[in-house]
């Protein structure tokens, strides 16, 4: 009992020792910090990897893909049901994109999709902004542009098929949800970005909305290309729904060589249809998806016929990659090996006449953290890297409890005394120092995991405080840092283990001094005053 | 008087001092029986506060025995010796040295604390706590039990010392200069208390230097160069 009494009360009244906790403190806040964002950086790095690409991928690496990939995709949902939930053939080019009323002309990575398998694929769907709270209106098919106008009784609307999808949306959201929601009612009419007013040459009539303009094929735009990102993390979009970009594209022969035109690099108009933000910066910021089949019409990827100076015969339909997306509870790497043995099986007979049979010999089927593996390793190196870093400093908060229990031992030389003189053994004493330096640990653990949980939830907000303050000030840049936010989420058991290591660490920085009060001979204690 | 309650027997005790060995003890022997109140004086260096340790087996000697009731206090593990201090022996110092953080009353409980695990804390607190009471209105100072030691006067403080080694009902109560800070008044009025104690069946055995104080015993043992020159040993 006399050692819990005596640590509990030296814990009360000996201010040295609250040096002791705010130093374990700082040090466990420090850490879980560094562990937190790195780990959840880490973790979006996976999840997004993940979110993108599907389970499966295949692919060739190169611009100009490899054919066959229908069949191939027919044979295997037919072959593997168990295995196989949805494949979908995705082209990926590079090209430019023009904003024609702002003259501003980007480089885009141009993607190729059919909307409605990718999204059955991966997570595509959940970053669609109009597609969020109009549900199924998202096309990349022809489309004109949306407008608001002014219903019979006055009051500003949209098309019908978007006020409906709207009100469905509204439904399911629940009014909480729907009340937050960026598009509000009295802001969907006027503030720029979203609908665009029925067109000056159209309002000789009532002004009723509904869709104008020629049609063109729709486009989805990554949201840092048509957008400006707030201090209070909202998005000015600077363009309407509907507005019309110009894309340019750089098509290959099945050779690899610039297909040559006599009209210069292809070019059409689409309609900016909906923006995707996937959260990582370098996507959001070059991406523009199109309908599958129009770009392999546009790259001349489809079915091509030979000339005859050529050799005559046909190139197939090519495409850059297939993602696959698994049914739950299939392993993958498993998966991977049977498509690898089917994909050599099935080409074998397909390869001869073929004039490029190397697209064919180079597809790699890649679980996605394979085909993500350099990006996930170095963030997993950098870490262990990190927070090896920071755990190393964290030692000096060791040394700082060992140095702060060795000054309380000498202060208390004549208090060991004392209580050895009334019957404690020089285990009991060093046991008095030990609880002490748990109590150190256990206080300035809880502490340090509150101060860095609290930071970590609030970090975004911090960083743009910060930002507001002076733009010179920001500390995460997402051109930088590929994501746009810090991660903040503080996972329990980080938390867990972080706290029992500073327990530890205490308890360890006071074992030399509790040694030392263990080894006080009680009458050379009592000898002075 | 009754029989022998503690037996020292040709103790020797020599410190060490960088390279020079310090002989403090040259075979000492001394007999307490139960109930008495023994002086043991010496000039400064003598070895009485020496032989007081090692009586109380807050020291060890180098050669010699020790007997409590006839039982060897130096055999066995130095936590039994321990054990021994807390349930048969009290110390009171010089200095008082008492616990600065505890107050008056917490400081008695500390050897109580020491012989409880915190369940048996739990248990026997409240008696504890009266018997502590007890003790302290014993040495007059009932009113005083919330003050810590630094609001206390010197005498207050060795009446806690004395308190303290009391709580746990030693066999043998052993003073080291208990007068040696207090001025004549204070400390006559700290001799009274242990001559009621000793009428009060308390065994005794205190070192002073001063013959005034060691009037007070039964008998007076003197030390000189770490032997026993005068009184029965």
């Amino acid at each position: 009992m006399y050692k819990l009494f005596l640590c509990l009360r030296y814990l009360r009244k000996r201010r040295i020792a609250f040096f002791a906790v705010a130093a374990v403190c700082l040090c466990t806040a420090m850490v879980l910090i560094v562990v937190s964002v790195m780990g959840g950086f880490l973790q979006m790095v996976r999840d997004r990897s993940r979110g993108m690409l599907g389970d499966l991928i295949m692919e060739n690496a190169s611009l100009q893909g490899f054919p066959f990939y229908q069949e191939f995709i027919d044979l295997i949902k037919a072959e593997m049901p168990d295995q196989i939930e949805e494949a979908t053939p995705v082209i990926i080019s590079y090209g430019v994109i023009r904003f024609p009323t702002d003259q501003i002309t980007k480089p885009a990575q141009i993607v190729g999709i059919r909307l409605a398998e990718t999204m059955r694929v991966n997570e595509f769907g959940k970053g669609l902004f109009y597609e969020t709270y109009y549900p199924g209106t998202s096309t990349l098919g022809p489309v004109r542009m949306p407008c608001v106008g002014f219903d019979e009784a006055g009051r500003p609307a949209l098309p019908e098929d978007l006020e409906a999808a709207w009100q469905r949306w509204r439904a399911s959201a629940g009014p909480a949800q729907a009340a937050k929601a960026p598009i509000e009612e009295s802001l969907r009419y006027n503030r720029p970005g979203y609908y665009a007013p029925v067109p000056a040459e159209e309002s000789g009539g009532p002004m009723a909305p509904g869709w104008y303009g020629r049609e063109l094929p729709g486009a989805i735009i990554g949201t840092d290309l048509c957008a400006r990102r707030e201090p209070d993390g909202t998005f000015t979009r600077y363009y309407w729904r509907g507005y019309p970009v110009t894309l340019t594209f750089v098509p290959f022969t099945d050779t690899g060589k610039p297909l040559e035109t006599g009209s210069g690099m292809p070019s059409k108009l689409f309609r900016y249809v909906d923006d995707c933000r996937t959260g990582v910066y370098d996507i959001d910021s070059m991406s523009v998806y199109v309908d599958f089949d129009l770009l392999q019409d546009v790259l001349e990827m489809d079915e091509q016929r030979l000339g005859e100076e050529a050799g005559g015969g046909t190139i197939p339909p090519r495409t850059t990659q297939v993602q696959i997306k698994l049914r739950p509870g299939a392993d993958p790497r498993r998966t991977r090996d049977l498509l690898v043995e089917r994909w050599r099986e099935f080409y074998a007979g397909r390869i001869d006449g073929l004039r490029t049979p190397e697209l064919i010999r180079r597809v790699m089927i890649l679980t996605w953290e394979e085909k993500q593996a350099k990006f996930i390793g170095a963030v997993e190196k950098e870490k262990v890297l990190v927070t090896t870093l920071f755990g190393v400093v964290s030692v000096v908060a060791v040394f700082l409890v060992g140095v702060i229990f060795h000054m309380i031992v000498q202060q208390k030389t004549r208090d060991i005394g004392i209580i050895r003189s009334v019957g404690a053994t020089s285990l009991g004493v060093a046991q008095i120092f030990i609880a002490y330096g748990a109590a150190v640990g256990l206080i300035g653990g809880a502490l340090g995991t509150m101060l860095g949980t609290a930071f970590v939830w609030r970090i975004n907000e911090f960083q743009d405080f910060l930002r507001r303050l002076d733009p010179r000030l920001e500390v995460w840049n997402a051109e930088v840092y590929a994501f746009d936010r810090i991660p903040n989420t503080v996972k329990a058991w980080d938390a867990g283990v972080i706290y029992l290591v500073a327990v530890l660490a205490s308890i360890a920085g006071s074992l030399v001094a509790a040694r030392r009060a263990a080894r006080v001979w009680p009458v050379e204690a009592l000898r002075y005053e | 008087m009754s029989d022998v309650i503690l037996q020292a027997g040709g103790v020797h005790k020599t410190y060490q001092l960088g390279r020079v060995q310090l002989p403090v003890l040259r075979g000492v022997s001394l007999s307490i029986a139960r109930g008495e109140f023994v002086a043991i004086m010496g000039s400064s260096g003598s070895g009485k506060s020496t032989l007081l340790h090692i009586l109380g087996a807050l020291d060890v000697p180098d050669r010699g025995t020790v007997r409590f009731e006839g039982q060897d206090l130096f055999a066995g593990p130095a936590s039994r010796r321990d054990g021994l201090r807390n349930a048969t022996f009290g110390f009171v110092f010089q200095f008082y040295h008492l616990l600065p953080e505890l107050d008056v009353l917490e400081n008695v409980l500390v050897p109580c604390m020491v012989r409880r695990s915190v369940a048996g804390w739990i248990r026997a607190r409240s008696e504890h706590r009266r018997d502590a009471a007890r003790v302290l209105e014993q040495v007059g100072l009932s009113a005083r039990l919330r003050h810590k030691p630094n609001e206390l006067s010197g005498g207050e403080r060795q009446r806690v010392a004395i308190a303290r080694a009391l709580a746990n009902r030693p066999r043998v109560l052993l003073a080291d200069e208990p007068t040696g800070n207090l001025d004549s008044a204070t400390g006559r009025e700290i001799m009274g208390l242990l001559g009621t104690l000793n009428r009060d069946g308390q065994t005794i055995v205190m070192v002073t230097h001063d013959p005034q104080v060691a009037a007070a015993a039964h008998r007076i043992v003197t030390l000189e160069d770490g032997r026993i020159r005068s009184g029965r040993g």
